[in-house]
């Protein structure tokens, strides 16, 4: 009997020291991921693709800014480009330490600059797969992570990483599984859940490395259930400019030609 | 016979023991002071402002550092400092480490370069720290043949990616040419309307700009035509200016000189603090929010400091609001039937209405103001100082007209005689004050705005003469998206109240209305559905403008709408009660 118990007890002290261990490596894997150099500030010259089959493909182009303060402070600016009704637009967002934020919106029809719900995550992002929860940064604690095991994407080896929002009302997705290539510190794949059903894909097409960061320069986001599609492509990146904060200021949101000093040609 | 009842074993004990052990020893090895002779930098700076940035970030810290270039001059580092015992070093690298710094490089005495990053969360140090330039920045083992792209699918020549590594920061140059807005609309009647069987509108602006380094050129002109079908059939067709200005951008500030249009106030519709803006009302409210404005000459300075803006407005010529033109559907005065929409009917007015001469008194000086708004930190506000006109005229009978009125004399005959307008457009200058601040409330933003006026014209009951009284103009509003999804919201709460004194006026002295929109854009920004509203409350007026637009096709939208008023009399609502129309049509945004 006693002999029954000792293995009983060593059995569950083994599952809860894999238990264990795959949620510390998965929390470290995600601080990993969390923490991979991306530089100080960085410059992308995107494009965003929408197709759908039936439909001919929309696109939407924009200059994204970015500049890591530290300490979980991020400032960026987004200005689009095209197409042309919306030329002009811009996007400020200062993102704090946690859940907190400020997001605001420039109307160039009607000069005007709009404070925005920062805390909205469901919506599409100007119709695309895009939830505005994808545009902001997520911090490492805000969910659990555990590694599932490894897998391959186009030949190439990834961890999967499983990440469950502690707090279901902070994120529109009930799970995130990424598989992260240990290499480059990028996902290669994540399935999104909600509801506890898949609901979108997000694959790296393309990876480089641009001044010595590994970047993906080249995405797709599939819904599930519409075949939508989201190509997210960027034409040229370019890290540690130099950025200053004013650049994320007021009088550069409302007048987009002061940023065009820094979009790369 | 047993001897033992413990169920771990005799070598589980030793492997524990062993272990406690190899523990300790980790920690007296690592907390022993080694001597060594090294030096610690943070490397990896693109940019001598980063390298400087990160000097006066450690300094606020307490920790020394200075910036060095590297030998190829190409990039810089900020150094530290020496340290002769290890565990200095590494209290050092944790304490950078924990300020974010985790390109750290150390030098040691008689040995090649180390290059080390701290990788491990719970602070251990990783003990490989021989790494390659490229493993240091990346902070990753780097294989020698790795190469620099990993592509998952076949290049796509669509959309191929070209890596840059400099950008010219040169301000670009531009001008161009271009159609800037468009608008066609059709509408029918859904009632019995005695005016016009269908009632059309054509609207077409063109824009011209050029960049010159920080000076910018833009003029813009526009063409607008009102087509009425029916028994009273009326065209129109107007071309006009649109924003025309010179442009200097200085490094904190931008002066903008010609007509433009300046729209302050933190409100989406009718906002208190709008005062020194030109009205398009030529139809009435049936406009989109950007085309319900026309720009006036002004001069326009624009200082930045921080996240303070200071905005000083002056407008040397006042712009009167564009008003409906007689004839039009859309005119508050009705020619034929010789009735006052939106003001009150007796003989007199009848017959102003009918054929007196109407003129709007737009001249003289269009006012100034100044506001001061901040963004940012959770919480937005301004506040504003103005001295200008309404745009929108207030009507004004002729004294002698009146006079002949009071005296018995038929109104008929005085409108027909009198070589006067009989009815002019008037703008008082007013003083306003104002406040108004934007925040996140719940899921959402409240928005509340106020403005004093200190004269706001009435028409007295007794005399018909004008007046001006002090207003009070508030407003509160909150946008959100119910459910977390595409369905947007954004309701206002508006009060104005007139401070009368002892006389009686015309108009109401308090009004309550509730405005807004509801917008809900599905099938991935192909369709968007929306309602536009504004419905007094006291008094009671009502205009409702639902409409499902189709907006796939880029910069364009395809729309079918109604437009339907109602209301008590005086009211907008009870003016076009008889207007509630069928809209179909198209607009065009470059």
């Amino acid at each position: 009997m006693a002999n029954k118990f000792f293995y009983f007890c060593v059995t569950l002290l083994f599952l809860f020291s894999i238990s264990a261990n795959a949620a510390k490596d998965g929390r470290a894997l995600a601080q990993r991921v969390y923490d991979r150099p991306d530089g100080k500030d960085s410059v992308v010259a995107g494009r965003m693709i929408l197709r759908e089959p039936g439909h001919k493909p929309r696109n939407r182009k924009t200059y994204s800014f970015t500049l890591d303060l530290g300490n979980g402070e991020v400032m960026s600016l987004v200005r689009f480009v095209e197409p042309a009704d919306v030329n002009g637009l811009g996007l400020l967002t200062h993102n704090y330490k946690g859940d907190k934020s400020d997001q605001w919106l420039y109307l160039p029809e009607l000069g005007k600059t709009r404070r925005i719900p920062s805390k909205r995550k469901g919506g599409r992002f100007v119709g695309s797969d895009l939830y505005y929860e994808d545009l902001r940064d997520r911090e490492v604690s805000m969910d659990t992570h555990k590694i599932l095991g490894t897998d391959k994407v186009k030949g190439l080896e990834c961890t999967l990483l499983e990440s469950i929002p502690i707090d279901k009302k902070n994120s529109v997705y009930s799970k995130r599984v990424s598989c992260i290539n240990l290499q480059s510190l990028l996902p290669l794949r994540i399935e999104t859940y909600e509801k506890g059903r898949p609901s979108k894909v997000f694959e790296a097409l393309k990876i480089e490395k641009i001044q010595s960061i590994w970047t993906i320069t080249d995405q797709r986001i599939t819904d599930l259930e519409s075949k939508h599609e989201t190509r997210l492509i960027a034409d040229k990146v370019l890290y540690n400019q130099g950025l200053e904060p004013s650049l994320f200021a007021r009088q550069v949101l409302e007048d987009p030609v002061r940023d065009e000093s820094f979009r790369p040609e | 016979m047993k001897v033992n009842h413990c169920w771990i074993s005799g070598t589980a004990i030793r492997n524990i023991l062993f272990l406690s052990m190899l523990f300790l020893f980790s920690i007296v090895h690592t907390s022993e002071a080694e001597e060594i002779a090294a030096t610690l930098r943070i490397a990896g700076f693109e940019t001598y402002t980063d390298a400087a940035k990160a000097v006066r970030d450690l300094r606020s810290s307490g920790i020394p550092g200075r910036v060095m270039a590297e030998s190829d001059r190409q990039s810089f580092y900020v150094e530290i400092g020496r340290y002769h015992r290890s565990i200095d070093l590494f209290r050092m690298q944790r304490k950078l480490r924990e300020k974010g710094y985790h390109n750290l490089e150390m030098r040691i005495a008689d040995r090649p370069p180390l290059r080390a990053r701290l990788i491990k969360d719970w602070g251990e140090i990783d003990d490989s720290l021989k790494m390659s330039s490229e493993e240091f920045a990346t902070g990753r083992k780097v294989a020698k043949d790795e190469p620099d792209q990993l592509l998952l699918v076949e290049d796509d020549p669509s959309t191929s990616s070209e890596t840059i590594r400099n950008t010219d920061t040169k301000a670009k140059k531009e001008y161009g040419i271009k159609l800037s807005n468009a608008a066609v609309e059709v509408g029918v009647p859904f009632q019995n309307i005695p005016r016009a069987s269908t009632i059309n509108y054509l609207r077409g602006e063109a824009l011209a700009f050029r960049q010159f380094g920080r000076w910018e050129i833009t003029l813009s002109g526009r063409f607008d035509a009102h087509l009425q079908t029916g028994t009273r059939g009326y065209t129109d067709a107007k071309l006009d200016y649109g924003e025309s200005f010179l442009r200097y951008r200085g490094p904190s500030y931008s002066l903008t000189i010609g007509a433009q249009k300046v729209m302050w106030g933190r409100l989406d519709f009718l906002p208190p603090n709008d005062l020194l803006s030109t009205r398009d009302f030529s139809r009435i409210v049936a406009d989109e929010l950007r085309d319900q404005r026309r720009p006036s000459f002004a001069i326009r300075l624009e200082n930045f400091l921080g996240s303070f803006k200071l905005d000083t407005l002056v407008i040397p010529f006042f712009r009167s609001a564009v008003v409906p033109e007689l004839g039009s559907a859309w005119s508050p005065i009705d020619r034929y039937s010789g009735r006052v929409l939106t003001g009150p009917n007796n003989p007199l007015m009848n017959e102003i209405a009918r054929q007196g001469q109407i003129e709007d008194h737009d001249s003289g000086f269009g006012g100034a103001g100044i506001r001061l708004s901040h963004i940012g930190d959770g919480f937005d506000y301004g506040m504003t100082l103005q001295r200008g006109r309404h745009s929108l005229p207030h009507y004004e009978i002729n004294h002698s007209l009146l006079a002949a009125t009071f005296s018995g004399v038929d109104p008929a005959l005085s409108v027909a005689s009198i070589r006067e307008p009989a009815m002019i457009g008037l703008h008082p200058l007013t003083w306003s004050l104002g406040a108004d601040a934007g925040f996140s409330v719940a899921d959402g933003v409240l928005r509340i705005e106020a403005a004093w006026l200190s004269d706001v014209p009435v028409t007295r009951a007794d005399n018909f003469l004008m007046e001006t009284v002090q207003s009070f103009n508030w407003g509160v509003g909150y946008e959100f998206y119910p459910g977390d999804a595409n369905l947007r919201m954004n309701v206002q709460l508006m009060n104005r109240f007139l401070n009368l004194g002892e006389f009686e006026v015309m108009e109401d002295e308090m009004v309550w209305v509730i405005n807004g929109e509801i917008e809900n854009i599905h099938a991935r920004n192909r369709w968007r559905e929306r309602l536009r509203f504004n419905i007094g409350v006291a008094p009671y007026d009502l205009y409702l403008n639902p409409e499902v637009a189709y907006i796939g096709l880029e910069n364009n939208e395809f729309f079918v709408g109604m437009r339907i008023f109602e209301g008590d009399i005086g009211t907008l609502g009870h003016a076009f009660d008889d207007h509630d129309l069928i809209t179909a049509g198209w607009r065009l945004r470059y």
